[in-house]
């Protein structure tokens, strides 16, 4: 699967699926095979370093455990880091990115902020050790939900249509060239067993247009075991069962079927609509995501990947 | 003007727009006319209530509703259709509408400025406040982690007209003008030899031919603000045991207090219903197995009836700490709660 062999993992999905646990989890799966990982997060997002037990995060990569790094990436953070860095224009940066008039002219330009993040992993991506071997075997983004994470993927297209040339124009079109690459960057979606989320989900992968065919795997996540091997099972025995003061926890079972008919249905809707493989993730009765719950789930996605 | 409002904030997944679309639909059958609107960029609300994914309010398409005197009338918000009406609407003359339809910054301000489409949805809710004939507005917001987002649009936009260039604009009328659009700007002209000159131009061409529209924006937001505020407005936080453990709840709770904005209560979904039976089931408590069903089946089936019963239980229990703290940590706002359903509820 080319998910193995891919620089970059953009995780989307709608909001409140479970992208920034999915994506801690596959990042320490990935770690414990012994790759080294860089795990991203957008837009000021900062919950990853947490779920490891760590208080703060950086733009810049800090360890997280063994083979495993992450940053959180703010457009304020790109902006400087690629004009005043890379452009070397620190002048430039002060009168036109540090100056309050300017800042609704900067928020307007289209996919600017967008831009700019993506850049900074552009760069994380190129980096090589002395050797010649890449720095990070693999960079994985939490990237933001549906409509914002549509935008992002857009925004170096946006970008290189907008400018005709210059330096952001140029820095667009190498972001576009790896990010549009499906040897170099596939995309994990997150979904929910639930027909609303499945519709969304069927719209999203619509809307990536040119980075439809990266879309490589999806996730379904929170899927609840089923209770007996075959489910048609409990048409035949329920009836036997009524009427001896079980209702309720006849009920209870009724729940356990129908969400597990509802996965099933999910699964398949996912499967031929989106043409990829559907992994299911179980739900954790937890309180609390912390480092032992995405643990048990690096190791699920260890046997199922 | 006695319309009331109930916002439905609440965390991704808690099956706020069920609730929403339930009870836009319960206050219609108790005789009001009412209608839900659903900010929500994937049109979840609209597929759950059978309507078309238009900016324009439909009837529901409901049998439920025949007998009664009340009305439901359902829409989903059109961000560009809602922006572009305003224009149209506010413009200083059908001439600079146009102007501005037709400019290419405005064709990504109407669509794609992150905040716009908050900000549309309260242009919206205002509208049909003012100009529509309801009892009741049910708003279903997006699960966005950061629910505040779409409450704070608003003000952040009244902000930005204070702020740098609207208020260059807005303060030094025609001189402040000629800053930008001459072009003899630094700043911009350094910024334009970056992304463009046509964006540039655009950009500052949009701002003029925006300027007049911008005090009418203003105006509108405060007086949105206002209505939030008011007491025609209820917010219903909408969450599940799960989520509530995990404080966020309740932080949103406080913050809504903070920003002091009428609570209607909280919304306790999929509650664990309290169940009869409170210690494990036993073999005992099983009828003997039919000849015609084989024994593994039977085994493993009345298995997971105990089993399910056990957990049930162990949630229950588990829930029991989080539910009677939302009831009290709230202590001037109702809690209601709604059991965990057999089926998706469609």
């Amino acid at each position: 699967m080319s998910l193995h062999n891919a620089r970059v993992l953009v995780v989307t999905g709608k909001g409140g699926v479970g992208k920034t646990t999915l994506t801690a989890a596959l990042a320490l799966r990935q770690a414990r095979q012994g790759k080294r990982i860089l795990v991203a997060e957008f837009g000021g997002a900062a919950r990853i370093p947490a779920l490891f037990g760590l208080e703060s995060s950086s733009y810049e990569p800090q360890q997280l455990g063994e083979n495993l790094y992450a940053l959180s990436l703010t457009p304020e953070a790109a902006i400087e880091d690629f004009v005043v860095l890379r452009l070397k224009l620190r002048s430039l940066y002060r009168l036109v990115f540090d100056n309050r008039m300017m800042r609704p002219f900067l928020a307007a330009v289209p996919g600017l902020h967008d831009l700019v993040q993506l850049g900074k992993l552009y760069y994380e991506e190129a980096l090589q050790e002395p050797d010649g071997t890449p720095k990070w075997d693999q960079i994985i983004l939490d990237g933001p939900a549906t409509g914002h994470g549509i935008n992002m993927l857009h925004a170096p297209r946006s970008m290189m249509d907008l400018t005709v040339a210059g330096p952001f124009h140029e820095n667009a079109k190498l972001v576009h060239t790896v990010f549009s690459d499906p040897e170099r960057c596939q995309i994990v979606v997150a979904a929910l067993p639930q027909d609303l989320v499945v519709n969304e989900t069927q719209e999203l992968a619509h809307q990536l247009g040119e980075y439809r065919a990266q879309l490589g795997l999806c996730i379904l996540n929170e899927v609840e075991p089923k209770p007996f091997a075959e489910l048609s099972w409990w048409k035949t025995v329920r009836p036997h069962l009524a009427g001896h003061g079980l209702e309720e926890s006849l009920a209870c079972v009724d729940r356990e079927v129908n969400r597990a008919i509802q996965a099933q249905e999910a699964r398949r809707r996912l499967e031929t609509n989106l043409g990829v493989e559907v992994l299911d993730l179980p739900h954790l009765e937890t309180d609390e995501m912390g480092l032992e719950e995405i643990g048990t789930l690096a190791e699920l996605l260890e046997s199922s990947l | 003007m006695s319309c009331r409002i109930i916002i439905c904030c609440g965390a991704g997944g808690v099956g706020k727009t069920t609730c929403s679309a339930a009870l836009a639909l319960e206050l219609a059958r108790q005789g009001a006319r009412v209608a839900a609107l659903t900010i929500d960029p994937a049109k979840r609300l609209a597929d759950s209530l059978g309507i078309r994914a238009t900016g324009d309010p439909q009837p529901v398409p409901t049998s439920d509703l025949n007998s009664c005197q009340g009305t439901l009338d359902a829409m989903v918000l059109d961000v560009k259709q809602t922006f572009d009406g305003i224009v149209s609407r506010y413009a200083a003359s059908p001439d600079t509408a146009e102007k501005i339809l037709a400019n290419h910054y405005y064709g990504f301000v109407s669509t794609k400025l992150p905040g716009a489409h908050e900000y549309m949805a309260m242009e919206r809710l205002f509208q049909l406040y003012t100009d529509g004939d309801y009892d009741f507005i049910i708003l279903d917001t997006p699960p966005t982690r950061n629910a505040m987002d779409f409450l704070t649009a608003p003000r952040r936009m009244a902000a930005l007209m204070d702020d740098g260039v609207m208020g260059a604009l807005s303060s030094q009328g025609h001189a402040g003008l000629r800053w930008f659009t001459r072009g003899s700007s630094t700043a911009i002209s350094a910024l334009s030899k970056l992304v463009g000159l046509n964006t540039i131009t655009d950009i500052t061409e949009f701002f003029s031919l925006f300027r007049d529209l911008w005090r009418g924006f203003k105006e509108r937001s405060l007086a949105v603000d206002g209505l939030l505020r008011s007491d025609a407005t209820r917010f219903l936080l909408v969450t599940t045991p799960a989520i509530a453990a995990q404080d966020e709840a309740e932080e949103f709770m406080l913050l809504l207090a903070r920003e002091k904005l009428p609570i209607g209560g909280v919304i306790l979904n999929r509650v664990t219903p309290l169940p009869t039976h409170t210690e494990p089931l036993a073999p005992e408590d099983f009828p003997d197995r039919p000849a015609e069903i084989p024994e593994p089946t039977w085994d493993a089936v009345t298995q997971a009836v105990a089993q399910a019963t056990s957990r049930a239980q162990a949630r229950h229990a588990n829930e029991k700490a989080t539910v009677q703290r939302m009831g009290t940590q709230v202590s001037n706002s109702p809690c209601w709660h709604i059991p965990l359903q057999e089926e998706e509820v469609r």
